[in-house]
Formats: structure tokens, C-alpha cells, sequence
């Protein structure tokens, strides 16, 4: 941990303690109220507007911005594989837009076919049919059968997405992960495959099983910067003018700096503190950038966008069943409840209580797939940063 | 022969002879040893010399001279005598008025004061670092291991300011007070000496910190403070066990974590002799790997030894590294929970109870 870093702990833990003596002695109920009249005014926001950051895969490589860097690596694992032989990795964060470079990538291998795997996959009925698809071989009964694929006339690239949700940290869980692993080793000479994973679910299967080393190409999505997360809500707040309104919370300095500015140069101010705060929330990450925009606007009137930065509802301590839980959830993407009482070895009934606690508390969010009577349950990602400063610090996780 | 006579049987002013009157003096006041050993010595040559030469008047005038000296000394100290009670009163009254001139009630009252205002401001840094200690779980440990210390140095400070301001001793006098004390205690309070020197030892010599996994003397359990006298473990059925520090230091002490968060854990599993080793290692690597309190940074090992003293079994060590050293019992027990299962499930354990 460096300097800045425990500064900011110290400086966290010397507000929280701060906070919550002043709320203890000074909090009354206008602050309620205000809480009512933001949902209210939140509310009147048009729907059109919200449609504009709608997280959603980018389905062009022309729409696809600050990832020409990734790119260019996953055109040479394509060149590297056809020497070597050897599949690829791409390891990203929770909503870095894996999903929007492998479209984007496609421009690179045309004939690409993308497995997304939305739900676990158990058992390797579910997965053959999977793979039937993207391989054409529809006789094809089990994973032995397509591990003598006939021989294509052209080469062939799959892309199958979400790997992590192959296992479950169970007894037995690994089993369907380790033959489909085996099925690409089998077939790599005459498949490129390319897998992605998300991080927590790499580091995870990295150090237990040595998941890693089955590829010998990684790409690790990098952080967007600043200024093109900036320039993408430029573009996207495109016919409207944007207003910044002061924050809540204002630093000594930026006070300061106000009282002697004129117009112009406040929301110059407002506007550099405004995407500083996105920055901090988001760290690089668009889908958490765009819920931050989403949840700063204040009030739309007559194509003026007003934008007060939101500030996250610290989380507070949780305890240790609910670490493990989120941490679970983490490492497979999303869970089921019946998926969560396998893994945490605990009663039915403890674990959908914890998973309604955190509903509640919303750091859950409960998503229902086609098909799915039962919903799956993935981390909202409002909250991603602070349930990963307590899973780091709590569980002494190397990974942040 | 004349004269040995006359000096033996010489009386002095008082009428007294003289030879037998030198002891009377030795014995009755403290005259100076010097003047009566060199008068014996004198008197012993001067019989060897009379002996040979009886015309030694010179001799005699020396000898005169010097029982002189002997009986004024013995005037004056007969004088002084007669002073001694009156000093002594002087004395004991200058004794008191210094003494309470240094323990007077305010200086009671002010050390009263500043011992109440430490313990209240190590209370308070103790309350600080489990705060901090919760806060930054990472650096539990660190932080805790600076609470004695801490503890140490403010009362150490409080007392040295104490003692250099209220009663501001010469170099001298802090030396002499400080062998005085020491031998004091060293009598009075031997065993609290034992366990104050103990807790020093422990605390710079640190073979064990607070949130340490400890046993001692069979007591197991994490240290939970270091205190000058005592340290306190809390054992795994959460009974605080109170162990005086000099006991400590000439105990053997096994540490299982030393200073680390993690500690590993080896679990046991006892299978029957003929089990399928196979699948038996895959189910118990799979219990560990999958356990929620496993440290995954580091690796995870599955040992087998085969014991034949009562009847034959294997024993299955699984050995890992549990993510904080308090969940110690939890990941054995989880571990234990899984493998269990699904050996049942494998029928595993169903040969077992067929033996």
C-alpha cells in the first residue's frame, strides 16, 4: 500500500468516525427530506435522456473508444497463434466493455463465433450443446466427440465469453472447467480460441488451480483515461447543455476558487471537479462512469442538463457472512441461490436471508435469465468499489 | 631496667599508671587507631632499646608528649558527649522539615493526577489502535503490536517527568535511590519485579506480538494484550487465560503465526488402508481450495502416511494456509465438513464403519 493510499484510509476512517458523531448529535430531518426531493426530482428526468447511457455491448470497432492498445494485442495473439497454436485470455473488470472489444475485434477474424455464456453452466450436456453451436458439429453428444472435431476447411475462431462461469467453488466444481480446458488443448491446432474472464474469477482460479497457465496470451484490459471517459459523455450529452451545480461536499480550496471566479470560470471549476469525482468513483471504468453521469443528473430543463456529482452512500462495515457472500458472487460474475448454498456450505435458507440483506442494503441486484425461474444475483455497480475495499482489506485479498 | 620500670609503672596527671590507662582509653573512647598502634610500636622498640641502653631520657619526653595528646582528646570527646542530644534533636527536626518539604500533599495529589490522566490516555491509544487495528485489517497486526510499547513509553516519560519536576534529585541521590529501591523490591516484591522485567522482555524482545497464535504451557490461543505484569491469551473456547510474564519467559512458546495474519492449518482425515488415493486427494484438495477461509495466495498441500499400531489406516494430512489466523478453527472445521461429505458421497466413509 503506498502513501497516498494510506492517507486516504486514515483520512476515511478519521471522516467516517467524524461523520458519524456529527450525525449522532446534529442529524435532523431535513436531511430526510432531502433525500425525498432528490428521488422526486430524479424522476423527472425523460427516459430519452436515460436512454443515452444505457449499459449496453458496443456492437461497431468504430464506436469502440481507448482500446486500440488492446486491439493491436489481440491481432498479434491471432498471429502468435498461428505459429504456436496458443489460445487467449482477455481478463477484465467487471463492465471494462469485454464485450465491446470482442465485437470490435471481429473486424480482426470475421469468421468469428462468440459463445456468450450469460448463466452457469453446470453440467457438460449444458456445455456441449453450447459448443455445438459455435463449432457446427450438431452430432456431437458429448465432449469426447468434439474433441475429434472432422476438419474444417477454414480456419476457425471461438470466442467464448465468460469462461468463470464453467465452475463453481464447490467439491466437483472444477471438473466441467478442467475438461473444457482439455477440449482446447485438443482442438487448438485447428481452433483459435479466445476466453474471457473476469478478474476476481482469474485470480481466484489462477492461484487455486493454476488456471493461467493454460494460455499462454493474456490481455488485461487497461483502465480508460480520464479524458476519453470525459469525451464519451461529451459525445453522448451530444444537443444538450450541461450545467454543473455545486457539490454537496466542496474541498477548502475549490471554495476558495469560487468566490473569485466569475460565471465562466466556475463551471470551468465545477466542471474540472465534476469529472475529477467520476475519475475517483470510476477508475477507469466506463459502465461505472456512465451510472455515475446517470445518477449526477439532477433535473433536465429546456435541453440544459443539470449535474450535481453523486456521492456513493458509504456501505458501512458488513460482516463476515456477507463478505463471503459478495466475494462468492464476485468470482463467479453472478449466483443463484441454490449455486450460493453449494458454495458456502451453509443452510438454504442462511444464505437467501444474507442475499436479501444485501438486497436491501442494495449491493445485490437480482437479474432473471431466459429460460431462468430462478434469478441470479450480481453486485450493483454503484457499490463495486467500496465491497472491494472491504473484500481486500477484510479478506486480505490480493487483488483490488 | 630502671627506666622500663619507670615507664610501666609512670603515672599520668591523674595519678594513674600509665601503660594500663592506654587501654582504659582505647577501650572507653574512639581515639585515633593511628596514634595507638604507633604508641604500642613505640613502646615495644623502646623496651628492646631500654633493654640494651638505659639512658634514653628522650625517649620518655616523646612518650609524654604523646599521653598528653591521648588524655586531651579524651576531654574533648568526653565534651562533645555531653552535646550529642541536643544535635540529635537538631537533627530529626531538620530531617522532618525536609521531608515533608519534599512529600508534601500537593506533590501526593499532583502524581495522584498524572497517573489517573496516563491511564486514561493509555485506555484511550488502546481504544485508538483496535479502532485503527478494525479499520485497516491488513495491518492488524502492526498496529497492534505497537500498543505495549506505546504503553510502556507514556509511563516511563510520566513518571520520569514526575520525578525530575516535583522532586528534582541531584545524579547522586537518583543513584543511590535507585540501588536502594532496587533492593527494596528485590526483597519486598520479588515476584512483581519477575513479571514487570518479564513484560519488558516480551515487548522488546518480542517473541510474541498481540493477535499472535500462541501455546504455552498447553494454553493455546491468540494474545490479546501484553501488559507489564500479565499477558492474557484468549483460548479457542474464548476464555481469556491470564499468564504472569515471568512464567512466560522461562516457558517454552510455540508461535504459529508470528507476526503474520494468515497460519497454516493442518487438518487430519483418517481413511481406511485401502482407499483410492486418487480420489481421496482430489476430494480433499477440492474441500480446501473451495473453503471461504483459505488464504489462496499460497499453495495447498495433500500428505498420506500409513499407520499400523492399533489397526490400519491412513492418515490424510491436508495442509493450507487459513486467511487470518483467528478463522483457524472455522477453516479446519469447514474442511473437515467438505471432505467428510463427499467422501460419504464417494463411500468412503461407509468402509470405514464396515471395518
Amino acid at each position: 500500500m503506498d502513501i497516498k493510499n494510506i492517507f486516504y484510509r486514515i483520512k476515511d476512517f478519521v471522516l467516517h468516525y467524524g461523520k458519524l458523531s456529527y450525525d449522532f448529535l446534529f442529524t435532523d430531518e431535513k436531511e430526510e427530506k432531502s433525500v425525498i426531493e432528490q428521488v422526486e426530482e430524479r424522476a423527472e428526468i425523460p427516459e430519452s435522456y436515460l436512454q443515452r447511457f444505457r449499459l449496453h455491448p458496443l456492437q461497431e470497432a468504430n464506436q469502440l473508444q481507448g482500446r486500440d492498445e488492446e486491439l493491436a494485442m489481440m491481432q498479434r495473439a491471432y498471429e502468435n497463434w498461428k505459429i504456436s497454436r496458443s489460445p487467449l485470455l482477455i481478463v477484465g473488470e467487471f463492465g471494462a466493455g469485454m464485450t465491446s472489444l470482442l465485437n470490435a475485434g471481429t473486424h480482426i477474424y470475421p469468421h468469428a463465433k462468440i459463445l456468450e455464456n450469460k448463466s452457469n453452466i453446470s453440467t457438460s450436456d449444458e456445455l456441449v450443446t453450447e459448443l455445438k453451436k459455435g463449432l457446427n458439429y450438431p452430432e456431437a453428444r458429448t465432449l469426447k466427440d468434439l474433441n475429434t472435431l472432422p476438419k474444417q476447411d477454414n480456419e476457425q475462431v471461438i470466442i467464448f465469453e465468460n469462461i468463470e462461469r464453467l465452475f463453481l467453488r464447490k467439491i466437483h466444481g472444477f471438473n466441467l472447467l478442467e475438461d473444457f480446458l482439455l477440449l482446447i488443448h485438443a482442438t487448438k491446432k485447428d481452433i483459435f480460441w479466445v476466453a474471457t474472464i473476469n478478474q476476481y474469477s482469474y485470480y481466484y482460479l489462477n492461484q487455486v488451480i493454476g488456471f493461467g497457465s493454460n494460455f499462454l496470451s493474456v490481455i488485461r484490459l487497461n483502465p480508460i483515461k480520464k479524458e476519453l471517459i470525459e469525451e464519451v459523455i461529451t459525445e453522448r450529452n451530444k444537443g444538450y447543455e450541461c450545467v454543473y451545480l455545486k457539490p454537496a461536499t466542496l474541498s477548502g480550496t475549490l471554495a476558495q476558487q469560487l468566490k473569485s471566479a466569475d460565471a465562466s470560470n466556475k463551471q470551468e471549476l465545477l466542471k474540472n471537479d465534476f469529472f475529477n469525482k467520476l475519475h475517483t468513483f470510476a477508475g477507469g471504468n466506463i459502465s461505472q462512469a456512465m451510472l455515475f453521469w446517470k445518477r449526477s443528473v439532477a433535473y433536465i430543463k429546456e435541453k440544459r442538463v443539470y449535474v450535481k456529482a453523486y456521492e456513493p452512500k458509504p456501505i458501512g462495515q458488513l460482516s463476515l457472512e456477507e463478505l463471503f457472500v459478495l466475494e462468492a458472487i464476485l468470482q463467479h460474475t453472478s449466483l443463484s441461490n441454490q449455486e450460493l448454498y453449494a458454495i458456502l456450505r451453509n443452510s438454504n435458507k442462511g444464505s437467501k436471508l444474507i442475499l436479501e440483506k444485501l438486497m436491501e442494503n442494495d449491493l445485490l441486484y437480482a437479474k432473471y435469465y431466459e429460460g431462468e425461474f430462478e434469478p441470479e444475483y450480481q453486485i450493483n455497480l454503484l457499490h463495486l468499489n467500496a465491497v472491494k475495499a472491504q473484500i481486500h482489506a477484510r479478506l486480505n485479498r490480493n487483488i483490488k | 631496667m630502671k627506666i622500663f620500670y619507670k615507664i610501666l609503672f609512670f603515672k599520668n596527671i591523674e595519678n594513674k599508671y600509665y601503660f594500663l590507662n592506654l587501654f582504659k582509653c582505647k577501650n572507653f573512647i574512639n581515639i585515633n587507631n593511628k596514634h595507638f598502634i604507633f604508641l604500642l610500636i613505640f613502646t615495644c622498640c623502646s623496651f628492646q632499646v631500654l633493654a640494651q641502653n638505659d639512658s634514653l631520657e628522650l625517649v620518655i619526653d616523646s612518650l609524654k608528649k604523646e599521653v598528653k595528646n591521648v588524655v586531651n582528646d579524651t576531654t574533648n570527646v568526653a565534651e562533645k558527649a555531653e552535646q550529642v542530644p541536643g544535635e540529635v534533636r537538631d537533627n530529626l527536626n531538620d530531617a522532618l522539615s525536609k521531608a515533608t518539604k519534599i512529600i508534601s500533599p500537593a506533590k501526593i495529589l499532583t502524581i495522584i493526577i498524572a497517573s489517573i490522566f496516563v491511564w486514561l490516555t493509555t485506555k484511550g491509544t488502546n481504544w485508538m489502535y483496535r479502532s485503527l487495528a478494525d479499520s485497516f485489517n491488513r495491518h492488524r497486526l502492526r498496529i497492534l503490536r505497537l500498543q505495549p510499547i506505546t504503553n510502556v513509553i507514556l509511563w516511563v516519560i510520566t513518571i520520569y517527568v514526575l520525578v525530575m519536576t516535583l522532586f528534582n534529585p541531584t545524579p547522586e541521590t537518583l543513584w543511590a535511590l535507585m540501588g536502594s529501591s532496587a533492593l527494596a523490591l528485590g526483597f519486598a516484591a520479588q515476584d512483581i519485579v519477575k513479571n514487570i522485567f518479564g513484560g519488558l522482555l516480551i515487548i522488546f524482545d518480542r517473541p510474541f506480538q498481540v493477535g499472535d497464535r500462541i501455546d504455552i504451557n498447553g494454553n493455546y490461543g491468540e494474545v490479546v494484550r501484553i501488559g507489564i505484569r500479565n499477558t492474557d491469551i484468549n483460548t479457542s473456547d474464548d476464555s481469556i487465560v491470564t499468564i504472569p510474564n515471568s512464567k512466560i519467559i522461562s516457558e517454552h512458546i510455540s508461535n504459529a503465526n508470528s507476526g503474520a495474519l494468515d497460519c497454516m492449518v493442518v487438518v487430519d482425515l483418517w481413511m481406511p488402508i485401502g482407499i483410492d488415493a486418487e480420489v481421496v486427494r482430489k476430494i480433499a484438495f477440492e474441500a480446501a481450495i473451495t473453503s471461504r477461509y483459505l488464504n489462496i495466495d499460497k499453495a495447498v498441500s495433500v500428505l498420506f502416511f500409513d499407520h499400523f499400531a492399533n489397526y490400519p489406516a491412513t492418515n490424510v494430512k491436508i495442509k493450507a494456509y487459513v486467511l487470518d489466523a483467528r478463522y483457524e478453527k472455522g477453516f479446519a472445521g469447514d474442511v473437515t465438513e467438505a471432505a467428510k461429505k463427499a467422501l460419504s458421497e464417494a463411500g468412503i466413509y461407509q468402509s470405514v464403519r464396515q471395518m
